[in-house]
């Protein structure tokens, strides 16, 4: 995970925590949509990006 | 951690699991052999342990083929395991009428024992036991040679189902839905979700700002423009006022006209109040009011309201002992007396409708006051309108004198006068907010600001939604490449453990040629050590590779599993039977075979020479109806002779 993070240099620390910890409670069977939804939300992306 | 399986038992199903109770004891063998011919259950026994070990709802059809036959209700299976030393019954009761299959836990305690709906295992072990996991411990035998085959990938689907990356890439999934449901929710408001759109959207919400800008630059400036001319009249008929005061016969009758407007002015708003206070008393607006109002307080007069039964008379009474028709009253009745009487107005409540009534009844009041009031106030606007005609007739008079000074002060102040009605529509074109207005000014809103700021919000918040919703699916196809890449590397990662563990394992099996794993893509890829690709395995080494890499996988689970195979050996010839005879069974800390009477040559033979407290052998005799025999020992198991159904 480390290895996959350290390819988005881009993102925040707080998003690359959450994830850790969204990883740990999908692992473990114990997570909601909510869980991901926060995650979702603090990747940093470019609407410049084309479809 | 551990799990062992102590046993199982069977009501009323299909084959020979009519009534069948295997009790494997409480510290069962480390290998029991059971055999079984074709037909008495292997396969259906197998089915049911995975079903009440990994929870998964079983489907309507497939409760209903496990059927005994058709006189048959309701069928049963329960699995006993052993966690960590404590007892968990898991049970399936099938109801074959509607098809419906429910799952009990049954956990006994020290005294009496639960029953729970549900399979209530610790919450770690039940995460585990998922399908996929389940199918590689209660594992079919004649699926090792998947495990090598090149053109499948149960190898690399087993360390998934093992280590949990399955459901990191079902979270994908959840993903997508979170992103369809976002895209739903925004779908009310506007379609757009792509750069496209949402540049459209932002041309839209640009253009409308920029006609605010405008509307409130013109708004601003006319305002300020009708403020300049305003004043300017105002100056220029002070100078008509002076002009005229110059004469002095015109000057008297200015004066007398500038005496007779104050006296009018002053007139007019002492009426103007006077007929504001008439309307808000009704009896003076007009005499049909008044004869309705003194209707109404007659009617209601009429209407009596009780002057004795009020709500003090019965809280009066409820006190009483007796009431006034003699019966006693008691704690009860007392009780209902004073709830009922929250029905009946009170004393003061009575005397404020009764002093309505009585207003309502003595209305008063001079029903002409208002037209009467309105009338002089017409009076007066119009004696306004004469004394400003006056002082324009006088002003007529000296132009016609040939006052020029004069002439052009009236026609400046006629042209500022035009000016300013242009501006002041221009300036209420541009400001109006009462709807009626702008329809029949036909405003829009490019031209009105009220309806301008209103289309300004509705396209900003369109915007502002499609943003949200693009950003929101492109963190989606963010955090699912993450998610991806995660499972991608973990799963190398975590190919390479395996192969090296099973390396090992062969190592110790395989003295005589190297045979080891290369690779582990979907499937296992072996070489020789040495020589290279190893193009064909003998069926037994396949198998031994092939449970090297099952053991090597489930030494990594947090629980230490029990193995349960059916067949481990029906396709092998005696030769590679004894191999894997002799080498597979030390892997397994508990291994449970269903083997057929063709497989005692060369695979069970290899368990008689094994302590005799580490193997059990259970023998499992068709009887006819759907039932069987079960014959415990060694004796049994070998003497046993198949019919010809059995392989």
């Amino acid at each position: 995970m480390d290895a996959v993070l350290a390819g988005h240099p881009d993102q925040s620390d707080t998003f690359q925590r959450r994830f850790r910890n969204l990883v740990e409670l999908v692992l473990a069977g114990n997570y909601q949509d909510a869980d991901v939804r926060r995650v979702m939300e603090l990747l940093s992306v470019s609407l410049e990006v084309d479809e | 951690m551990d799990v062992r399986l102590t046993g199982w038992k069977a009501k009323n199903l299909r084959g020979g699991l009519r009534d069948v109770d295997i009790d494997l004891g409480d510290t069962p063998c480390r290998w029991t052999l059971i055999q079984m011919p074709n037909g008495t259950g292997k396969t259906t026994t197998m089915e049911l342990l995975r079903a009440t070990l990994n929870g998964a709802d079983l489907p309507a059809k497939a409760v209903r083929e496990l059927r005994a036959d058709d006189i048959v209700e309701t069928g049963f299976f329960e699995a006993r395991l052993l966690v960590d030393g404590k007892p968990y019954r898991l049970q399936l009761e099938l109801d074959f009428r509607d098809g419906s299959a429910t799952t009990w836990t049954v956990q006994e305690k020290e005294r009496g024992g639960g029953k729970e709906e549900g399979r209530n295992l610790p919450a770690d072990l039940r995460t585990l036991l998922k399908p996929t996991l389940t199918e590689l411990f209660v594992f079919n035998g004649e699926l090792a040679t998947d495990i090598i085959d090149l053109s499948k990938s149960s190898a690399a689907g087993a360390i998934r189902a093992l280590y949990g990356l399955d459901t990191l890439e079902w979270l994908t999934k959840r993903v997508d839905n979170l992103v369809e449901l976002e895209q739903r929710r925004a779908a009310a408001i506007t379609t757009a979700k792509e750069r496209k759109g949402i540049t459209q959207l932002q041309n839209a919400f640009d253009e409308a700002r920029r006609t605010n800008d405008r509307l409130d630059q013109q708004q601003k400036a006319t305002s300020a423009r009708l403020l300049e001319l305003d004043r300017e009249r105002a100056r220029l008929q002070d100078e008509i006022q002076t002009r005229m005061s110059e004469d002095a016969g015109v000057r008297a009758q200015i004066e007398a006209l500038d005496e007779k407007q104050q006296e009018v002015d002053a007139n007019t708003a002492d009426l103007s109040l006077r007929a504001l206070e008439a309307l808000r008393r009704p009896a003076y607006v007009h005499p049909a009011l008044l004869a309705r109002l003194q209707n109404l307080g007659g009617k209601l007069y009429e209407l009596k309201l009780p002057e004795t039964i009020s709500r003090e008379f019965f809280n009066e009474l409820a006190l009483q002992d007796r009431c006034v028709c003699g019966r006693p009253i008691g704690h009860e009745e007392q009780h209902e007396i004073i709830s009922g009487a929250q029905r009946y107005l009170a004393q003061d409540q009575i005397s404020v409708i009764n002093q309505m009534k009585l207003a309502l009844r003595e209305s008063q009041g001079d029903p002409e006051e208002l037209s009467t009031t309105v009338a002089s106030l017409q009076d007066q606007l119009d004696e306004r309108r004469r004394i400003k005609a006056e002082r324009d007739r006088l002003a007529s008079e000296k132009i016609a004198e040939g006052d020029e000074i004069l002439k052009k002060l009236r026609d400046d102040v006629a042209a500022l006068s035009d000016e300013i009605t242009t501006l002041t529509n221009t300036h209420e074109r541009l400001t109006t907010k009462d709807p009626s207005r702008q329809r029949a000014l036909r405003l829009s809103w490019e031209t009105n600001q009220s309806l301008c700021e209103i289309e300004l919000k509705a396209r900003e918040t369109r915007l502002q939604t499609a943003t949200r919703t693009r950003t929101f699916a492109l963190q989606g196809e963010k955090l699912k490449a993450i998610i991806l890449a995660t499972s991608r590397q973990a799963l190398d990662i975590l190919r390479e453990r395996v192969r090296v563990s099973t390396n090992d394992k062969l190592a110790r099996i395989f003295a005589h040629e190297k045979i080891e794993v290369a690779r582990i893509g979907g499937s296992l890829e072996l070489r020789t050590a040495g020589l290279g690709d190893k193009a064909g395995a003998s069926e037994g080494q396949k198998l031994a590779i092939a449970y090297a890499f099952l053991t090597s996988l489930l030494a990594e689970a947090p629980y230490r599993l029990p193995f349960i195979v059916d067949s481990p050996a029906v396709s092998l010839d005696v030769a590679n039977r004894r191999e894997v005879g002799a080498l597979i069974p030390d892997f397994f800390n508990q291994m449970i075979m269903f083997v057929i009477s063709a497989e005692r040559e060369g695979f069970a033979e290899a368990f008689y020479h094994r302590p005799a407290g580490d193997v059990r052998y259970l023998t499992v005799t068709p009887r006819g109806g759907g039932t069987v025999d079960i014959v415990d020992g060694l004796q049994a198991f070998k003497s046993f002779h198949a019919r010809e159904d059995d392989r």
